[in-house]
């Protein structure tokens, strides 16, 4: 579904990042990527992302190159092919739950019964992640567990066949890591959504079906 | 650690350049406008106080004889008793015409000066000889006059006797000279000169003393300023010199008493001359002469007799009450005996005029010879009418003699007898009858058997100065305290510009919170690494004041270009406001410290305040104002709907039912504005359900539903701008019908008139229509309310200084009452208010009396209010209270103190005449009538205005500082929507990781961008429909109708805060790039 091939970005200050990257990510598949810090993690999803873009090599998506993908193209296959969650979930903070959760449904120009399935299926994913009692609750009305949560459910409303997660228990608790490692896996199977996890978490990187470590800006399979 | 604590602090500062540019940016505007309004306040104080001076020269004190006049030389005299220089002036009023061009000037001060006043002032040499004149560069310019140009200067003749003095000639009241324009002074040269408190520049003639007063008469001596003594000893050196010829006093021998008899050139002497004679000659007795007009027996008539009223130390024989003596001659010409009764005809000394006749019976009891003391011509007074005219039918006594009355005997009488009194009784008895506003006595006698050269001298150095009419003014320091006491600028111009300075402090809030919210991290640090709250306030507010301090500084000395710019504005384009053009910008270091410290205060304690808070938040001692938007909807809902409709319907009905409330249309306006705001704050509570293509303004909504003032606070500041730059431009002071009518600020008169030679006649009475040729068509429609006038410092609007005697006007507050003419802002208690006119008929006490003003003039010119007291000097001496009685609504009097005419004249009898006339008639003879005015008297130098427009001249003060106002209002606003730009493009910074997720999640671009567009414009309109809709509910009522409001002023406002707000917006858009946007989520 998704390949990486020679992939390289530097950045200015901070010299080469990602030398050559390949990396092959399969339909439904759960990929963990981890390293020290400063190693390129982040970077690798936000090219995969298209919040960047690489500076040699080529992304391949459903056998279509995203490299030259223009400004709105890049939009539309993120709103319709990725779902990112952030590590300090990056709500909004005016927006209710709910709100919060269709919030990238607005990017799209949906009908009506589409918006009535986008938000059935945002009450059926609250349900599953434990926070269909909190929908109307604001981000600072609610912990760090549900507010990831919620940034989950976000990042799944559209049914992405990618999830990126960059550090996505990176702010939470052992029990809240445990219960977020646990839905990332299981919306994965159930959902068929490819996830590529950046984390320090060896646990979290444990539940993933591979595990990679970035060395030298390059992923080495462990 | 201090240099540490301080290293960190310049380094941040330093580091954030860039973002504390906004705050620097609006502290240099308020510092610009507070120091700036304190430097132009300072400009004008100081303009005033160099102006004053200059235009007085080397003046120190003056010595003022008020409507009298004293010998030149006096000044001399004091010169050597006092050893300060001294000189003699004559300060009169003339119109001036130029020869050749026909050019007119009226108001023309003339000065006669004699050779020592350049001198004097010590300015380049100049002699302005016999038929010469120097004129200053305003009349020159008013009238293209050159050196060489010729001048025919009309004024009032110079006599010591008042034109209105009983038996007065009527001819020769006005004197026509012509001159050769030698100089066009400028002000170094003494052009200014001008003993009057104004800034206003008048055309100034100066000529020889003795051209217009041959007899060298003088009215004022100026005193030089250095090594001056102080007023009281003035006083006792000017009463050391005083002979009685310098004060118009002559010492003779009477052949038929074998006494010394003392006459006066101003034919009566008053009570306190009286008074001060008698102290120094304890024998001096007074007596009185008066011309009858008919002596009536049963059988037959005398015509025109002198009676004199004599003391009973010379004449023992008469006796007091109705008794009279009378010669032979008369006896015998109307057939009386002793004990017989007669009838005495005689004009009312007061009102001689209006030729009011009086007769009262008296008894004979007595018949003397025309022999001795009964024959002498020395009692009647040197009428120069009168005095050596070869027959009584060429008499010129100021008043129409039935001259067809006069037989040859009586022709006889005077060749042989001249004005031998053919009556007498007592003194008292003639001082009650013929007493007058000028005094109870023509001449005085003194008959112990002093010689002439011993009265003289006893009287030398005696005269009281007071009592023949002398004041002593401290000129110098009157003009320089009116001076610093003047309208004060700088309150002024920091009320125009209030919106300038409430736009910089809210932009200063604004930015420094925002300036803090993007530090949070920073700050957080602070706290997390152990800094102590209250090193971290020191440390922040350490910053702050740093900004402050240089930006107030730099703000400060910006403001001397704002004064400056603000000086050439009053100097042109406003000079409507101050009605002078030689305004200077000054700096000066107390208004320079002062705009800096006032700016540092304010400025420093918003931050504080915003400091204080943010720290408090940020430490947990106090939470951060989160709530749960929308939970107000419904207190909104139930305000709107059970107070703001309901007021505003009833207001509607209580404005229907009284459309002059100008309160009732306020409060509906205000309340409309209220209103506006609520549910516009109303509005941000909506939750509307998502749909199809309203996402961008859903999103808004949202945000603006959890930080409400981020939207309220810039469209109230938007809709109050506009709201009083409106209401303000529609209060300009315009003639409306209101103010032709009766009871409006013309009185219902058309037309204003001045004259630079009083007339004397009653321009109402037949008498006076035919002497002025108004008895022709259409002449007889027209009306005239006449007022003397005592000159004094122009107390209008139009004169910046600060006066405490303003001219003074005798009206004929009869003609007014009947009339119901003009309307009181304010009245004493006690006063009739279906007749307020009346009360200046009343006398409360000794020496007071009642008087008017315009309200406008009371408040902002006198700073005095209805009840307070103004003294002025009479012309006998003593001091004279006029109690404020009201304040008239604004009128045509601006600038005059009003008291009734009967009362004027009795303190001020040497005024001759009036010289200010309200004229009313038919309006559409009204050009008719201006020409016919110009052409009648012309030789009074007559000035004629339309009264609507002489109405409106005092408009233009109010209405130039409403426009200022507008100005100033504009700039404030468009001021503030541009920084509101700003601060809003630094909010849309602080929310670019959120446009950055939506940029993540899908959004385009464009969304964005509609997102940030609709916000501005929604703000926009909120606040121009608030602010019109509030201002036209407020104005439109009372004012009318829609042209009153200034459309071009209100649309160029409203397309300037549009502009501007469509420029922050295009700015707004230009810092929403996408790669900053995404870059801020990439986080390692």
């Amino acid at each position: 579904m998704l390949k990486l091939t020679d992939v390289c970005k530097s950045f200015p200050q901070r010299g080469t990042v990602l030398d050559h990257l390949c990396l092959e990510v399969a339909g439904g598949e759960t990929i963990a990527v981890t390293g020290p810090s400063g190693s390129g993690k982040t970077t690798l999803l936000n090219l995969v992302s298209l919040l960047d873009r690489p500076d040699e090599g080529e992304i391949i998506y459903r056998g279509k190159p995203l490299n030259n993908f223009s400004h709105a193209e890049s939009s539309e296959y993120r709103s319709l092919h990725t779902g990112f969650i952030f590590q300090d979930h990056l709500l909004m903070p005016y927006l209710t739950v709910i709100e919060n959760i269709l919030f990238p449904v607005y990017a799209r120009k949906l009908s009506g019964g589409e918006m009535n399935e986008a938000r059935q299926r945002a009450l059926m994913m609250a349900e599953r992640t434990g926070i269909s009692g909190i929908l109307e609750k604001y981000p600072f009305q609610i912990s760090g567990g549900e507010a990831q949560r919620t940034a989950l459910v976000r990042a799944l409303i559209n049914k992405p066949s990618i999830l990126l997660a960059d550090e996505p228990t990176g702010s939470l608790d052992p029990s809240n890591a445990e219960i977020l490692g646990n839905l990332l896996k299981e919306i994965s199977e159930t959902e068929g959504t490819a996830v590529i996890l950046a984390t320090h978490s060896e646990k979290l990187a444990g539940r993933m079906a591979a595990i990679y470590r970035l060395v030298n800006g390059k992923l080495v399979r462990i | 650690m201090r240099l540490q604590l301080f290293k960190l602090i310049v380094k941040s500062l330093l580091f954030y350049r860039k973002q504390v540019l906004n705050q620097v940016a609006v502290v240099i505007i308020l510092s610009l406008v507070i120091t700036g309004s304190l430097l132009t306040g300072f400009s004008v104080r100081s303009s005033l106080k160099e102006a004053a001076t200059g235009k007085l020269g080397n003046t120190g004190y003056l010595i003022s004889s008020g409507l009298r006049y004293f010998d030149e030389t006096v000044s001399d005299k004091l010169t050597g008793a006092t050893g300060v220089k001294c000189i003699s002036i004559l300060e009169t009023e003339a119109v001036i015409q130029k020869f050749d061009t026909g050019n007119y000037k009226e108001n023309v001060k003339v000065f006669g000066i004699s050779n020592n006043f350049f001198p004097f002032h010590e300015t380049a040499l100049k002699y302005v000889g016999p038929g010469e004149a120097a004129v200053n560069e305003t009349a020159a310019s008013g009238m293209k006059l050159k050196p060489g140009d010729e001048i025919i200067l009309t004024q009032k003749q110079i006599s010591d006797l008042p034109a209105n003095s009983p038996f007065a000639p009527s001819l020769g009241e006005i004197a026509s000279y012509v001159f050769r324009v030698k100089y066009i002074l400028k002000d170094s040269g003494k052009g200014n000169f001008s003993l009057t408190i104004s800034q206003a520049d008048r055309s100034t003639v100066f000529v020889n003393l003795t051209d217009i007063s041959k007899t060298g008469r003088a009215n004022r001596i100026l005193v030089d300023y250095r090594n001056s003594p102080d007023e009281a000893e003035i006083y006792q050196k000017l009463k050391s010199v005083l002979t009685p010829s310098d004060v118009g006093l002559r010492v003779r021998n009477n052949k038929a008493t074998g006494s010394v008899g003392i006459i006066s050139s101003r034919i009566f002497f008053d009570e306190n001359l009286i008074g001060n004679i008698r102290e120094t000659i304890p024998s001096a007795s007074p007596l009185i002469t008066y011309l009858v007009n008919g002596t009536r027996s049963k059988t037959s008539l005398n015509p025109y007799s002198f009676a004199a009223g004599v003391p009973e130390s010379i004449y023992p024989e008469v006796q007091s009450g109705r008794k009279i003596l009378v010669n032979r001659w008369l006896a015998s010409d109307i057939g009386v005996s002793s004990g017989d009764s007669v009838i005495l005809t005689w004009f009312e000394p007061d009102r001689i005029n209006e030729l009011t006749e009086r007769e009262e019976a008296f008894e004979v009891s007595g018949i003397v010879e025309l022999e001795g003391k009964w024959d002498d011509p020395d009692l009647m007074p040197e009428f120069p009418g009168i005095t050596g005219q070869v027959s009584c039918s060429r008499w010129d006594a100021g008043v129409k003699l039935k001259t067809e009355l006069i037989r040859n005997k009586d022709e006889e009488y005077w060749n042989l007898y001249q004005g031998t009194p053919k009556i007498f009784m007592s003194y008292e008895t003639g001082r009650q009858l013929w007493g007058n506003n000028f005094g109870p006595a023509t001449a005085i006698r003194i008959p112990d058997g002093k010689e002439k050269e011993e009265v003289f001298l006893a009287l030398t150095g005696n005269i009281d100065p007071a009592a023949a009419g002398f004041r002593i003014i401290n000129i110098r320091d009157d003009m320089l305290k009116a001076a610093s006491q003047s309208v004060d600028f700088s309150s002024l111009f920091i009320g125009l510009g209030f919106f300038i300075i409430i736009s910089c402090l809210m932009l200063l809030a604004l930015s420094v919170s925002s300036f803090l919210e993007r530090r949070r991290d920073e700050i957080f640090t602070f706290f997390a690494t152990g800094y102590s709250n209250k090193k971290i306030f020191y440390i922040l507010l350490s910053e702050n004041f740093i900004i402050t301090s240089v930006s107030a500084f730099a703000g400060s000395i910006a403001g001397i270009l704002f004064n400056f710019l603000v000086i050439k504005a009053l100097n042109s384009v406003w000079s409507g406001a101050v009605n002078t053009s030689s305004l200077s910008p000054y700096t000066g270091i107390l208004p320079l410290a002062g705009g800096f410290a006032i700016t540092i205060i304010i400025s420093f304690f918003i931050q504080y305040l915003r400091l204080r808070k943010y720290l408090k938040e940020m430490s947990g001692k106090e939470s951060r104002v989160l709530r749960v938007p929308g939970r107000e909807a419904g207190m909104l809902k139930r305000l709107l709907t059970f107070i703001v409709l309901p007021g505003i319907i009833l207001l509607f009905i209580l404005s229907f039912a009284n459309s002059d409330s100008v309160a009732v249309s306020y409060l509906t306006g205000g309340l409309i504005f209220a209103g506006l705001i609520i549910a516009f704050r109303y509005f941000l509570t909506i939750r509307p359900a998502v749909e199809k293509g309203n996402e961008a303004y859903l999103l808004s909504l949202r945000y603006y539903a959890m930080y409400p003032s981020r939207a309220v606070l810039p469209v109230m500041l938007l809709a109050s701008g506009l709201f009083a730059v409106i209401a303000t431009g529609v209060n300009r002071l315009e003639i409306t019908r209101n103010s032709l009518s009766v009871s409006g600020g013309t009185g219902g008169f058309l037309i204003w008139a001045e004259t630079a030679v009083p007339v004397k006649e009653n321009l109402n009475s037949a008498e006076g229509r035919k002497r002025h040729g108004l008895i022709y068509p259409p002449a007889e429609t027209m009306r005239f309310m006449q007022a003397k006038r005592l000159p004094g410092d122009d107390a209008s609007c139009l004169n910046l200084n600060h006066v405490s005697s303003p001219p003074v006007l005798g009206i004929d507050n009869g003609f007014l009452s009947e009339h119901k003419a003009f309307s009181f802002e304010s009245l004493i208690k006690g006063a009739d208010p279906g007749d307020p006119w009346k009360l200046l008929d009343v006398t409360p006490a000794r020496n007071t009396i009642y008087g008017f003003a315009d309200q406008t003039v009371l408040q902002w010119g006198l700073k005095k209010s209805t009840g307070d007291t103004l003294v002025y000097v009479a012309e006998n001496g003593e001091k004279l209270n006029i109690i404020i009685a009201g304040g008239l609504k604004s009128s045509l009097f601006q600038g005059y103190l009003l008291t009734g005419d009967s009362l004027f004249s009795e303190y001020f009898p040497s005024v001759p005449g009036s010289s200010v006339f309200l004229v009313s008639g038919k309006k559409d003879y009204f050009s008719n009538y201006v020409t016919l005015l110009n052409a009648r008297f012309e030789n009074y130098g007559i000035e004629v205005t339309d009264a609507k427009e002489r109405l409106s001249s005092f408009f233009t003060v109010t209405n130039t500082y409403l426009s200022v106002f507008m100005v100033l209002g504009a700039f404030g606003m468009v001021l503030g929507v541009a920084g509101l730009g700003l601060v809003l493009m630094q909010n849309y910074r602080f929310r670019r990781r959120e446009f950055g997720l939506m940029l993540a999640l899908g959004f385009e671009g464009k969304m964005i961008r509609r997102i940030v567009i609709s916000e501005q414009v929604v703000i926009l309109a909120a606040g121009l429909l608030t602010g019109f809709a509030g201002a036209l509910t407020a104005t439109l009522p009372h004012t009318g109708k829609l042209q009153s409001i200034p459309w071009i002023s209100v649309i160029l406002i409203a397309a300037s805060v549009v502009i501007a707000g469509l420029t922050a917006i295009f700015l707004s858009l230009r810092s929403i790039r996408r790669e900053p946007l995404l870059a801020s989520l990439r986080r390692e």
